[in-house]
């Protein structure tokens, strides 16, 4: 399969049943450097690490010679629909994306590329699979992770939070049309009435209103009711983020992983507040472990927003060239890190 | 801190009973003031933690002078080191690296928890970054009879009020007034 659709002549995308009826899409930009797998969030797709030439993760690390994989999980993006063209079939919530999708992304990316470790950057919900993953199974084929905007803690929600996650018990569907309120809302100028809503999700002064229409036409997926519910349910257990059962606590599995962790949360992040990621930092084993605040008290040029990561207006120079530097000084592959972040891969 | 929290503790004796509305260091102090009562209390961003920045880093290895020149502005990264840490529209000329060095040694040296299990309401903001939520909401999450109040824009808020601004907002003062009425029906705050 060739990946003109993801408007990349040189990408190339790869499909895998993960369930009766559910795909996930891969879509891969090769290089010789460190293997990276980019998942994204609730209500997105793979774009969101590739929004455009000009705020796109996906092609810093490639430039930088990072083998990069970009990975849509089922029911979002061009995992919607299965490779035959039929709608994503079945029901799922996060404890599928834990143990399914992500596991036989990592293992079909490690029998394409021959490493047996695979560094992971993921955004908000992608964390949330992440831990899922690392609660069920452990780090096995995780060289590092990178995780952005990702909550784990749920407790003391706020009015809208609450709305959401109420909304969520009551909606018989398995999506919630997303798609068309979010072009309703990039149509508007930020000075509107509706148009203010935008700031819930960017951070105004770090973004272009043209980078947040693009955003908001772009990495835009229906939201899976599944995986919403499944995030509710932390409203009765203390707001602690479990399997569907209750029976595995998120994040208690992270107090047995060791593994190099790049912690990112931004002040000006709406949706998953600073309190809630640092729940990752607290809790991981690993001693090589990081926490970021994206903001202007910790010396970043502007309060990062929960978008802002991938369209903000100095996040390549400020956050992608961080990930790049962290993800190859990290290197499994002997590549190094000379070999990645210098040149002329991240200009001045 | 120990003849502040004296202050208070006689402060409270000519007013038995009252309520206590404090803000930021004085939240802290009142939470210290506070042990082995269960008048009600209402805190705006109480500084309970301290993760470190690169800003309070620098703070606290910047060198002390002697005296005071009001002509030498010291800068952060190009930046009035004030507004990074409490927000834009501070009132402050100047901030004493001193002080800062020794408000931040002391919020480092915090014990766990502050001994108080009375009911509490704890109002923070996302727009916080000198009692930033990271901080104060794993802090708050410990103490028995706390409730949480987010405030700004995820309450269609103009904006996310920062530490100063939490002590003029006109929505925190919503927010405060209603926790005071619910506190003399005999309720929770």
């Amino acid at each position: 399969l060739t990946g003109a659709d993801h408007g990349h002549p040189d990408a190339v995308e790869e499909r895998v049943e993960v369930a009766p009826g559910a795909e996930i899409a891969l879509c891969r930009r090769e290089g010789a450097g460190e293997v990276v797998l980019l998942v994204h969030g609730i209500s997105s797709n793979h774009h969101f690490w590739d929004v455009s030439p000009e705020h796109s993760l996906a092609r810093r690390l490639h430039e930088a010679g990072l083998d990069v994989w970009n990975l849509d999980l089922r029911g979002h993006g061009q995992a919607l629909r299965t490779s035959k063209g039929r709608r994503v079939r079945g029901r799922w919530n996060l404890d599928s994306l834990g143990t399914q999708d992500l596991p036989m992304a990592l293992d079909l990316i490690r029998r394409r590329t021959g490493v047996s470790r695979v560094h992971v950057v993921a955004h908000s919900l992608g964390g949330v699979v992440l831990a899922s993953m690392l609660a069920h199974r452990g780090a096995e084929g995780v060289a590092s992770m990178v995780v952005v905007g990702s909550p784990l803690q749920f407790a003391a929600p706020d009015p809208l939070t609450r709305m959401a996650f109420g909304g969520s018990r009551w909606i018989p569907a398995r999506f919630a049309p997303t798609r068309w309120p979010a072009r309703l809302l990039a149509r508007f100028p930020d000075t509107s009435r509706v148009g203010g809503l935008q700031d819930l999700l960017f951070s105004m002064p770090n973004t272009e209103p043209e980078a947040r229409d693009l955003a908001l036409r772009t990495v835009v997926s229906p939201i899976s009711m599944g995986e919403l519910r499944h995030l509710a349910r932390s409203q009765h257990q203390g707001g602690r983020v479990t399997s569907w059962d209750g029976a595995v606590d998120y994040v208690a599995g992270l107090q047995a992983i060791d593994v190099p962790a790049l912690v990112v949360t931004g002040r000006a992040d709406r949706v998953a507040a600073p309190d809630r990621v640092k729940v990752w930092y607290d809790a991981l084993r690993s001693e090589d472990k990081e926490f970021l605040v994206l903001s202007r008290a910790w010396g970043y040029r502007a309060d990062y927003g929960h978008l802002d990561y991938a369209v903000g207006v100095h996040a390549a120079e400020e956050l992608h060239r961080q990930i790049a530097a962290f993800v190859t000084e990290r290197s499994v592959r002997g590549t190094g890190p000379a070999a990645a972040v210098g040149g002329p891969a991240f200009p001045e | 801190v120990a003849s502040l929290v004296t202050d208070l503790h006689q402060a409270k004796q000519k007013l038995p009973g009252a309520p206590i509305v404090a803000h930021g260091l004085g939240a802290t102090l009142a939470a210290m003031a506070a042990e082995g009562e269960d008048r009600p209390q209402v805190w705006l961003g109480p500084l309970l933690g301290h993760t470190q920045t690169p800003l309070s880093r620098d703070l606290t290895q910047a060198e002390v002078p002697g005296s005071v020149g009001l002509d030498a502005v010291w800068t952060w990264r190009g930046r009035d080191p004030v507004q990074a840490w409490v927000g834009d529209g501070a009132p402050l000329g100047c901030l004493s690296t001193g002080v800062a060095r020794d408000l931040l040694a002391w919020t480092a040296s915090f014990p766990e928890i502050l001994p108080y299990r009375g009911p509490v309401v704890a109002i923070v903001s996302l727009g916080d970054s000198f009692a930033p939520v990271e901080d104060t909401v794993p802090a708050l999450l410990r103490y028995p009879a706390v409730r949480i109040v987010r405030v700004g824009r995820n309450r269609l808020a103009p904006d996310d009020p920062g530490h100063l601004a939490l002590w003029s907002d006109p929505g925190v003062w919503r927010v405060v007034v209603s926790a005071l009425r619910r506190a003399r029906h005999g309720g929770q705050p």
